[in-house]
């Protein structure tokens, strides 16, 4: 192989990061502004997500615990705002709360985002504890006796004047426990202080980073379900056929992860003809 | 009216913190700077918020309208921590911190033992005899986690007639090892192209007004 | 208070509020259940405080920047106060539902977070072009696994060629699976291990020690 080409191989390998960069940003741009709609596969997993939340029935009592603080929420968005949306048609009612001092103004953005349905009350169909100190104390705290741990709504409202809260004493009083966000701790410590000791169901909403984490708990029938990231969302959203955020993005993802991919071919077939080329 | 007005200016101000933070891909500069502390400023200022709604809400409460008077010792157990800002008074707030390791740690220590070892072990402890895929997967997971275990013994050295298989184990474990941190790679990837995707719909759709 | 008892008291008091917390999980004793679940409200008060503490921290450290004018860093620490001052008097005020209040968390803290965050997004792509390189069977292994999983994750790959799919899915759901849970099996026993040495004395990393 001739110098000139070694040079050129060589530079190929070592191209300036702010290149890459531009490509990548272009990449994602232009599905955003022209979207394809290319098709999405609906996997077993959302499908059990979804059918779980599908077989409660009205009046039944869900624990809604929001983890997300305002960083990392974007990318489980459309998950967890498709979820509300099918939690508040089934008619359930609903508990918030949260561990995460972050996450109390992300969640009433999100519920304001979802849309909460003209005939549901707060204090009646749904109420929000607020953020409670002490991670896993907290958590280990609420699951005993919700009242004496909390103690007032995050609008300063003493809970035993919250009607719904009349019927929420401990955990024994719930039936499902849905998890949004939290990375890997505060799912575990759910795991350690809900689950373990109660045996309650128990889905999870996360970003795919945390996806594979959390896994052996779903592995071990722990966690019923998990709804993993924008692929997830995006899923949920045509499940509920309300189509939003994560559908709006998947193309865009398509073609960031193409780019990615692209990227490590190209650079390992440049490293290894340059290889080639000084033996 | 006025409303409009507040909108429209707290678009523009999220899209020039969100130009003044991508900023840093090309170079650290000082408007990165500038979003970095605005940020470091907003967190703080919210945890004092936070803490201040807690307090009331969780320590004086109890004790103004429910005469739950023991709640005082929490608030002085409380207060104590911030002697940890001072060196040589520091010691004033091992109490509150013992109190909370005291507790925390038995709550991880007693859930852990059933939620993260007798229940994964368990589950990994399936029947093999069946010749069908689920076997075939239930014996690949014992596989990786047995061999991953071995691999993490950094405790003991195998000696012996042991050290062969130990060290072949071993190098099983790390192998599937890899195949998991593969996958981790793959889904990071996802997320992070998420974050840049969402603020990416910000600028294009909220603050330029494009589609 | 002599050194030894600063010392001593408290990791007595880490033991016996453990001993509460382990009788009330064995044990049905009415009177331990309330002692118990009073260790847990008060941990969750002492906890907000805790809060409070970092911002007193930060205090400390940029009004010392701001005193001693830290050339290229002092001006920025005084913006921080401002902002951090805005967003207490402001939330303590009016309280952080306060449209005042969402509208600063919104346009200030939430886009600075999620693009912070974001930026990695960047790295990888660099990265994935100029570091990521097949030199060792394991760094292959990792790759094309990582490879595998990104091709699953592309819908219309995934609808296509249906195999990519299940690979990707069964990558997750056996092998990514099994040895996260063999790390987490082994970061239980680190945490069984680590309480027992603490309720012991061992652990004295929360008393500023070793």
């Amino acid at each position: 192989m001739s110098n000139k080409e070694k040079t050129l191989l060589d530079k190929l390998q070592t191209i300036d990061p702010r290149i890459v960069y531009g490509l990548l940003i272009v990449a994602l741009i232009a599905p955003l502004l022209s979207p394809l709609g290319l098709p999405l596969k609906i996997t077993p997993v959302v499908q059990k997500f979804y059918q779980t939340v599908e077989s409660l029935k009205p009046g039944e009592i869900v624990f809604y615990s929001f983890e997300f603080g305002a960083g990392d929420y974007p990318e489980a968005e459309g998950a967890g705002i498709a979820v509300k949306r099918h939690l508040f048609a089934k008619g359930v009612k609903i508990v918030f709360s949260t561990t995460n001092d972050q996450a109390v103004l992300v969640l009433l953005k999100s519920l304001q985002s979802a849309g909460i349905p003209p005939d549901k009350k707060y204090g009646v169909d749904w109420a929000f504890l607020g953020y409670i100190p002490g991670a896993e104390t907290a958590i280990a705290a609420l699951a005993t006796d919700m009242h004496a741990t909390a103690k007032t709504d995050h609008y300063g409202t003493p809970i035993e004047q919250l009607p719904l809260m009349k019927q929420v004493r401990s955990i024994k009083d719930v039936s499902l426990l849905i998890v949004e966000g939290g990375g890997t701790e505060t799912p575990t410590k759910f795991v350690r202080q809900w689950y373990a000791p109660y045996k309650v169901r128990y889905l999870q909403i996360c970003i795919s980073v945390v996806g594979p984490t959390l896994e052996p708990f779903v592995g071990a029938g722990q966690i019923i379900a998990m709804v993993v990231g924008a692929s997830g969302g995006a899923q949920y959203e045509l499940l509920i056929k309300r189509p939003g955020i994560a559908v709006a993005g998947m193309d865009a993802q398509a073609f960031g992860h193409v780019l990615v991919i692209m990227f490590i071919i190209i650079g390992n077939a440049a490293y290894f003809a340059s290889k080639r080329g000084r033996r | 009216m006025a409303q409009d007005v507040v909108t429209i200016l707290g678009i523009w101000v999220a899209a020039l913190y969100t130009l003044f933070t991508f900023s840093y891909i090309y170079k650290e500069n000082p408007l990165y700077r500038f979003a970095e502390h605005t940020f470091v400023g907003a967190a703080a200022g919210h945890f004092v918020v936070i803490a201040y709604q807690n307090i009331l809400s969780k320590g004086w409460y109890p004790i103004v309208s429910k005469g739950q008077y023991v709640y005082i010792l929490s608030m002085i157990l409380g207060l104590m921590l911030f002697s940890r800002l001072s060196k040589k008074q520091a010691w004033i707030s091992y109490y509150p911190l013992a109190l909370l390791v005291g507790v925390g740690t038995a709550l991880a220590m007693r859930g852990a033992v059933q939620a993260e070892f007798l229940a994964q072990i368990a589950s990994t402890i399936t029947p093999l005899y069946t010749l069908n895929w689920k076997a075939f997967d239930d014996f690949v997971i014992a596989l990786t986690v047995i061999s991953a275990l071995v691999y993490f013994l950094f405790t003991v050295e195998a000696k012996g007639p042991l050290k062969t298989p130990v060290a072949y184990l071993g190098k099983i474990g790390r192998y599937l090892l890899m195949i998991g941190f593969g996958a981790q790679f793959g889904a990071t990837v996802m997320t992070r192209l998420g974050f840049v995707i969402s603020r990416f719909q910000f600028l294009l759709f909220q603050w330029l007004g494009l589609g | 208070m002599s050194f030894g008892t600063r010392r001593t008291i408290p990791i007595i008091i880490t033991f016996l509020a453990g001993m509460v917390m382990f009788t009330e999980y064995f044990f049905k004793v009415p009177f331990v259940s309330d002692a118990a679940t009073m260790l847990m409200n008060f941990g969750i008060v002492i906890a907000a405080f805790a809060l409070g503490l970092g911002a007193a921290n930060l205090l400390i450290i940029h009004g010392r920047h701001i005193r001693k004018r830290t050339p290229r860093q002092w001006y920025f620490s005084a913006w921080m106060f401002i902002v951090m001052f805005a967003f207490i008097i402001i939330g303590v005020g009016y309280t952080v539902n306060a449209p005042a209040y969402v509208w600063l968390f919104e346009n200030t803290l939430t886009p600075v977070s999620t693009t912070t965050y974001s930026l990695l997004a960047f790295f990888i792509a660099s990265a994935a072009y100029r570091a990521f390189r097949f030199r060792t069977s394991e760094g292959a292994l990792l790759l094309i696994s990582g490879v595998i999983l990104m091709l699953g994750n592309i819908p219309i790959v995934s609808i296509s060629i249906p195999a990519i799919a299940d690979l990707a899915a069964w990558i997750n759901r056996v092998p990514t699976m099994a040895g996260l849970r063999a790390i987490l099996i082994g970061a239980a026993v680190g945490t069984i291990v680590l309480g027992i040495r603490t309720y012991l004395g061992q652990e004295k990393g929360y008393m500023g020690g070793e």
